[in-house]
């Protein structure tokens, strides 16, 4: 306990410089209005801000990533409160209740909640990462060939389920799609160039920044300028006392702790990310409520739920991005690319290689979280402009970052050509109900998946059986089986049928046919 | 008029055929017997399995999308993309080209960006009922958008973080 006290306060110490708060400020800043602008992720931001990262030193690169990745995620609340579009769709459910509010003339009010919300959400991330990531990190440190390959292929198929709207074989299939956009290129045990179609720039393989920015900058923007524009809403409100918030976040302190344990625990969970965590804590609130009636007309809880569980997501994401190196959600997917180029080694090792780094973390959390509040609570006249900026002059500027960005990485046109090909793809896969977290996790662990198959087969002498023997591999193994059958639409119907009691007629066993 | 699920049934053959393509050529990779590796170590091995697992759910896919007909039963992707919105796309896509692959890297870079900025702006803000005097304001304004952000941009990258543009 001492050990990981003293951790936290010679981080806290390191970080507490001048410029080092000076760069929580701008990054958080940033990360608010990135995720209030409709259109720009919390993703994106972080993806385009590696991209500006790349001369300053480690722990402030990283400072600032952070940042931006608290920071839009709260952010999406201001365009959902206020637009009732969310800016990310992490604060789709936020929408929900944040607009009914401002139409009631309590948007301050709803404003100040959601700050609340997020800041306590995000704390009790913080406090999880804290007790978990150590020890979860020591357990992992004992995986071998076997085990990594039930994870990585644990990843993409978890992923790929919870992702999908409604089409579990598209989430699979981006999963499958991403795998494969990382089998180009010199692999990790021959150095052999596969698919590389005479091209010389792809025997390196796929860059993670240029797809990234383009499955998620570019495709933004493609969307945000097909879709139609939003109407602000112009009713004044009413500020709120200070009194009546900490009294509805006090009336609520079971929804904020449950939806605070449910966003860090979908956060962990490989590839979800903070859309899930906020649905899953808004349903969870909405069950146990007293004020079920209320859901989705103005609700406080409602709100305060939908908040606390995206930010939770944050801190929850790192958890595994650290310790097993499996991004937790798809910010947190180039956050692990960020980490690797400013030299920190996300997976098991970190607790050895790198044994501050996860304390080192939660302190920059905590900055990124109280930098969030202060601009929260302070700056909504300031929102509110800034949300009047017409996208055709913000598009245009991200579109240029989206090109800068991946070039300024490698120094290679080509990527900005794969950019530009991803952006795309991305677009259309989108459109198409595709998610892009699988894809992106995919990607990320391709190689993974590759070398544990492989290099398994090699300690094993080709012998399948040894994948299943293992306990840990047994127990992915069957978890991913029972994943992947309850996904089976004829599986699913044989189970609803038979919680009926066998009581399905004939309509809702014909439904459902994907 | 373009039909979504025309689009989804276009790429599921497409992905289908990924699937198929990436068997084969993972079927087909060196299998490097002169360096003497473990055949379970074969280059082709996850590819092989990659191809297999894509060509079943692109198949699945398409099954699906066959039986399910033109009915829609909400959680399945539907609707039509109109005529002006894939003009507006395509538009779109061809202007970005010309700045990412075309632009960029021909001319220097603050120049291309501030270019493109203007003409995006232009472009899109643009509308014939536009008096004359508030298309003249619209072009002045994306002008100095576009050289102040174009300007800002490469001494971010130029002089800040010494990076070399293209």
């Amino acid at each position: 306990m001492n050990t990981v006290f003293d951790a936290l306060l010679s981080a806290f110490a390191n970080l507490s410089t001048p410029m080092m708060l000076f760069n929580v400020v701008w990054a958080t800043l940033l990360g608010i209005f990135v995720g209030a602008l409709p259109g720009l992720t919390a993703t994106m931001g972080v993806a385009l801000l590696t991209t500006l990262t790349y001369s300053l030193d480690r722990d402030a690169a990283i400072l600032v990533l952070i940042c931006m990745y608290v920071g839009a995620i709260y952010g999406g609340s201001r365009s959902a409160i206020l637009l009732n579009i969310p800016g990310t769709p992490a604060s789709a459910a936020t929408a929900l209740d944040g607009f009914p509010l401002v139409r009631q003339g309590k948007g301050a009010l709803a404003m100040a909640i959601a700050t609340l919300g997020s800041m306590l959400g995000t704390l009790v991330g913080i406090v999880m990462l804290i007790a978990i990531a150590p020890p979860l990190a020591e357990a992992a440190f004992g995986f071998g060939s076997y085990e990594f390959f039930w994870l990585a292929l644990f990843g993409i198929v978890i992923s790929g389920q919870l992702t999908h709207s409604g089409e579990p074989l598209k989430g699979y299939m981006a999963g499958l799609i991403g795998l494969s956009v990382a089998m180009i290129g010199s692999e990790g045990i021959h150095s052999y160039v596969r698919f590389n179609f005479d091209i010389q720039q792809m025997n390196g393989g796929i860059d993670l920044i240029p797809a990234m920015v383009g499955a998620f900058g570019f495709a933004e923007v493609l969307f945000a300028m097909t879709l139609p524009a939003a109407q602000m809403v112009e009713k004044k409100s009413v500020p709120a006392p200070i009194r009546d918030l900490l009294k509805s976040v006090w009336r609520y302190k079971r929804t904020v702790f449950e939806s605070g344990v449910i966003g860090t625990l979908v956060g962990i969970i490989p590839g979800v990310g903070e859309d899930i965590g906020a649905w899953g804590s808004y349903a969870a609130a909405k069950r146990h409520s007293k004020e079920r009636a209320e859901f989705g007309k103005g609700s406080q809880e409602g709100l305060i739920a939908a908040e606390t569980g995206n930010s939770a997501v944050v801190p929850g994401s790192l958890i595994p991005t650290l310790t097993l190196g499996v991004p937790g959600s798809a910010s947190a997917a180039v956050l692990i690319a960020a980490l690797f180029l400013h030299g920190v080694r996300p997976g098991p090792m970190i607790m050895f290689d790198q044994p501050e780094m996860i304390y080192t973390i939660a302190v920059m959390l905590i900055f990124a979280t109280i930098a969030m509040g202060v601009f929260g609570m302070a700056l909504t006249p300031v929102f509110v402009r800034v949300l009047k900026v017409p996208r055709t002059i913000l598009m245009p500027l991200v579109f240029c970052l989206c090109v800068i960005g991946p070039y300024a990485l490698t120094q290679r046109i080509f990527d900005i050509w794969v950019m530009f090909f991803f952006g795309v793809v991305g677009y259309v896969l989108r459109r198409l109900n595709y998610p892009m977290a699988p894809l992106v996790l995919g990607i990320i662990l391709g190689s993974l998946l590759d070398k544990s198959l492989r290099r398994g087969l090699i300690l094993s002498n080709g012998d399948i059986t040894a994948f299943f023997t293992r306990p840990v591999s047994a127990g992915f193994a069957i978890v991913i089986a029972l994943i992947i059958l309850l996904s089976i639409p004829p599986v699913r119907r044989l189970l609803q049928f038979k919680r009926r009691g066998g009581s399905a007629n004939s309509e809702e066993t014909g439904n459902g046919a994907d | 008029m373009l039909k979504l699920r025309s689009v989804d049934l276009t790429v599921t053959v497409i992905l289908l055929a990924v699937g198929i393509a990436q068997f084969v050529g993972g079927l087909t990779m060196d299998r490097l017997e002169m360096r003497r590796i473990h055949p379970a170590s074969i280059p082709g091995l996850l590819p092989m399995i990659l191809g297999i697992a894509i060509t079943i759910v692109a198949g699945l896919q398409l099954w699906g999308l066959m039986r399910r007909g033109d009915n829609d039963d909400g959680a399945h992707v539907s609707g039509f993309i109109a005529h002006t919105e894939l003009l507006k796309l395509l538009g779109l896509i061809a202007i970005c080209a010309a700045y990412a692959l075309f632009l960029v890297g021909r001319i220097h870079f603050w120049a291309a960006s501030s270019l493109f900025v203007a003409s995006f702006i232009i472009i899109f803000e643009f509308s014939s009922a536009m008096p004359r005097r508030a298309l003249l304001f619209m072009i002045a304004r994306a002008v100095i958008i576009a050289v102040a952000f174009g300007g800002a941009l490469s001494y971010l990258f130029e002089d800040l973080f010494l990076v070399r543009l293209p």
